[in-house]
């Protein structure tokens, strides 16, 4: 019954790996049929399976595209698994939240996506306020929210300042010691990110889970 | 003390020539397009140009008379061509870039539905054709006029909604070929009629950057496109056009060259000299000075710094080398780091050309 498991739970990453959502999927109804804990098929299927995902893509040998494929497979095999998470595992987990979004002005949105997924796989829970998001609702939304994380991406060079903004509304309205703030996009750099007072610059999606976990001091 | 005379002998016309065709120039050509600081300086907010031929071709006189513009340009850019055939533009008043809002293709099927623009009736495009003719009537005999248009990958891009599109190449290849070879066909119908006017075209074709495509999805689905358009501009205005493409292309320059540009814009997270080692007996090097950390968050001093480090590396390129950016000039930028960049071209692009200049 364990190798069982394990093999299956093998598979299951393979097919997000290999982008094949009707694989994931099958899996996922095998591992649910064999009553195979769902908590830990999504941990060490679909979420490992993502993982070397985010590594191949750090080496250059996955691309957007592949990302994106492996992602849907992921969120296929997570339909199936969700609904028989254990009660216990699936609401009173207490998940670090981070809210991301996309600064206003701008709707480059696909590395944001990007970035929650990989979040979202690696045990967090996000509250994606999608694209062209003004400053104050980033952090109205992160106080409702009880968030640990603002994650703020954007594009062009013409709404570096909400970023910015952002972090002078928090010293304002005299809570940015509540957050860290993480900050990516072509035009933001890590000099950028200091000169704002920003906590984390993140290069890419995969840097942007890392840094999370630091952030967070390893919490998720 | 020698006061050198930094007055140009050329016309930037003629300078681009030669250098492009390998025969003596004065100086080494800044290839930097201004578009909003140049609206600035017209008193000629720059909404007003994007529905307007004569406001946009005033801007880029201003852009030549007062800043010293090399090039001027009028084009349908990243969106245009995929405007034209039914997607959506919305166009911020505030300063800020233009953005799809809806798709032309929502569903597989819309793509049936589509039909080729027409340059002098769709979109904005008889906008760009009409400041394309004042431009060439009133500078073309000495300033370059340029039209930019999107490469077909992007415009498909455009047409379809980046993601999705990107999935298809997995998940619908027919498609999206259907689809690539739609935009391209849109492509050249709008080339034909600028190059009736006698205008030159560039190619830029972001979304096929290796920040978002693997090499060989490059080969497969942005080159052919890539190729044929190249070569239709090539037969019509008798120049291998630029080819911009964003981020860092190292493993495609080969592709790039193949496609028959002869003139590779480079973005600044790429090596100038590395790119001359690679591809510089078979194309002209445009670029890349950094247009965000130099020119919009920098001074005139980092912007000279920088472009004597892009010279060095560049000066010696075999088929020819132009000072530039890595990638657009951003909005923001200040006018005097503008100036900087093109009085540098000016002092230390000089003939003859030496790597003591550059110190």
């Amino acid at each position: 019954m364990a190798n069982n498991k394990e093999e299956l739970l093998k598979q299951l990453a393979d097919a997000v790996v290999d982008m094949d959502e009707e694989k994931a999927v099958e899996l996922s109804q095998i591992i649910v049929a064999e009553g195979i804990d769902a908590y830990e098929a999504i941990e060490k299927g679909l979420s490992a399976g993502m993982e070397v995902a985010g590594r191949l893509f750090e080496e250059e040998e996955y691309f957007i595209p592949e990302l994106l494929m492996c992602s849907d497979a992921m969120y296929a095999g997570l339909s199936v698994l969700k609904p028989h998470l254990k009660a216990k595992e699936g609401a009173a987990e207490e998940k670090v939240k981070i809210v991301i979004g996309v600064i206003e002005g701008d709707t480059h949105d696909i590395g944001k996506n990007l970035v929650k997924i990989l979040l979202e796989t690696s045990g967090y829970e996000i509250i994606d306020l999608g694209r062209d998001i003004s400053p104050q609702k980033f952090i109205d939304t992160a106080k409702e929210q009880d968030a640990k994380i603002i994650a703020i991406s954007t594009l062009m060079t013409t709404t570096m300042d909400g970023l910015a903004e952002v972090i002078r509304l928090l010293q304002q309205q005299d809570i940015r010691e509540q957050f860290k703030v993480m900050i990516g996009g072509a035009p933001v750099s890590q000099a950028f990110a200091d000169k704002i007072g920003a906590d984390s610059y993140a290069v890419n999606a995969a840097t942007a889970v890392r840094l999370a976990r630091q952030l967070t001091g390893g919490a998720a | 003390m020698v006061v050198l005379s930094l007055r140009d002998e050329m016309t930037p016309k003629e300078r681009l020539e030669a250098v492009l065709k390998g025969r003596p120039y004065d100086r080494v050509p800044c290839g930097v397009v201004i578009h909003n600081q140049a609206g600035k300086v017209a008193g000629i907010p720059h909404w007003e140009c994007y529905f307007s031929s004569e406001k946009t071709a005033q801007t880029q006189i201003a852009a030549h008379n007062i800043l010293g513009a090399e090039a001027v340009a009028a084009g349908p850019g990243l969106p245009g061509i995929a405007e034209a055939a039914g997607s959506i533009v919305y166009y911020p008043k505030e300063e800020n870039t233009p953005y799809i809002t809806e798709v032309a293709v929502k569903q597989l099927a819309d793509l049936d539905k589509l039909q080729i623009p027409n340059p002098w009736h769709d979109g904005r495009l008889p906008i760009h054709l009409g400041a394309l003719q004042i431009l060439l009537d009133r500078l073309g005999d000495s300033v370059p006029v340029t039209s930019n248009v999107a490469g077909p990958f992007t415009t498909a891009a455009n047409l379809r909604g980046t993601e999705d599109f990107l999935r298809e190449l997995y998940r619908n290849p027919e498609f999206a070929h259907r689809l690539l070879q739609f935009s391209l066909e849109s492509t050249i119908a709008y080339v034909k009629e600028a190059a009736k006017l006698g205008a030159k075209v560039s190619i830029a074709d972001p979304t096929a950057s290796p920040t978002l495509i693997s090499p060989k999805q490059f080969r497969e689905f942005a080159f052919p496109y890539l190729q044929k358009l190249t070569t239709t501009i090539k037969d019509l205005t008798g120049s291998a056009p630029s080819l911009h493409i964003c981020g860092n292309t190292t493993k495609i320059w080969q592709d790039m060259v193949a496609t028959g540009a002869g003139i590779l814009s480079l973005d600044d997270t790429i090596d100038l000299a590395a790119a001359k080692k690679a591809v510089g007996e078979q194309v002209t090097l445009f670029g890349n000075v950094k247009p965000t950390a130099t020119m919009y968050l920098g001074t005139p001093k980092d912007v000279r710094q920088d472009a004597k480090e892009c010279l060095a590396k560049g000066y010696d390129n075999p088929k020819g080398y132009i000072l530039s950016l890595g990638c657009g000039l951003p909005m923001g930028v200040p006018v005097e780091n503008i100036q900087a960049l093109f009085q540098a071209a000016r002092e230390f692009g000089r003939y003859p050309l030496r790597l003591s200049n550059f110190r």
